[in-house]
Order: structure tokens, then C-alpha cells, then sequence
């Protein structure tokens, strides 16, 4: 299985 | 490790959208941060999900894939996503 380009972790916070 | 009781959380495709639910903040998660937070939530250790993250994405440096989880994780902890 080809694997994919690495991405670093990344979590964007959105008002409620 | 376990994420909160305060938040409930859905995979939209690779993705993850979690939200909090007594503030309303919602977050996204890029694929690398969905797959350690499915990680967390099956009870994987770091190490675990750094073995996972490997196998899927074209890193095989585990040390450094295992310090960005570290960092996800601080971030998580900060805003109360994890316990």
C-alpha cells in the first residue's frame, strides 16, 4: 500500500 | 489518557470534528491528528500510534512523529479535550 505525504498534527479551535 | 466526558466528537471521512459541549467550541482535526485522537480513544499507547502513523504516512523517523503527538496531546490537554 502506497503511503501518504506526513503532515504534522494540526487542531483548529472555532468559537461556539 | 481518555478524552473528556465534556466532549463528543464525530469522523467526518479522514477527519475528526470535536466539540465541547458545555462551551460550544468546536474543533477540526487534520487526518494525522484524527488518526492519534482514534489512537487515544482505542486505549493506543504513544508508541502505539507512532507505529500507526508510520506505517500509513511516508515518516519513518518514530521519534519525531512520536514528539508531534506529544505536542497534539499538550494542546488537547490544555483545552480540556483529554484527561
Amino acid at each position: 500500500m502506497e503511503r501518504k505525504a506526513y503532515m504534522k498534527p494540526a487542531t483548529n479551535k472555532h468559537a461556539s | 489518557m481518555e478524552i473528556s466526558k465534556n466532549v463528543t466528537w464525530k469522523p467526518l471521512g479522514e477527519k475528526i470534528v470535536a466539540v465541547k459541549v458545555d462551551s460550544g467550541e468546536y474543533y477540526t482535526m487534520n487526518e494525522v491528528s484524527s488518526l492519534i485522537w482514534r489512537g487515544i480513544n482505542d486505549g493506543k499507547t504513544v508508541d502505539e500510534i507512532a507505529v500507526l502513523i508510520s506505517q500509513e504516512y511516508d515518516n519513518d523517523d518514530t521519534e519525531s512523529i512520536k514528539k508531534d503527538i506529544e505536542e497534539q496531546i499538550s494542546e488537547w490537554k490544555q483545552e480540556l479535550l483529554i484527561l
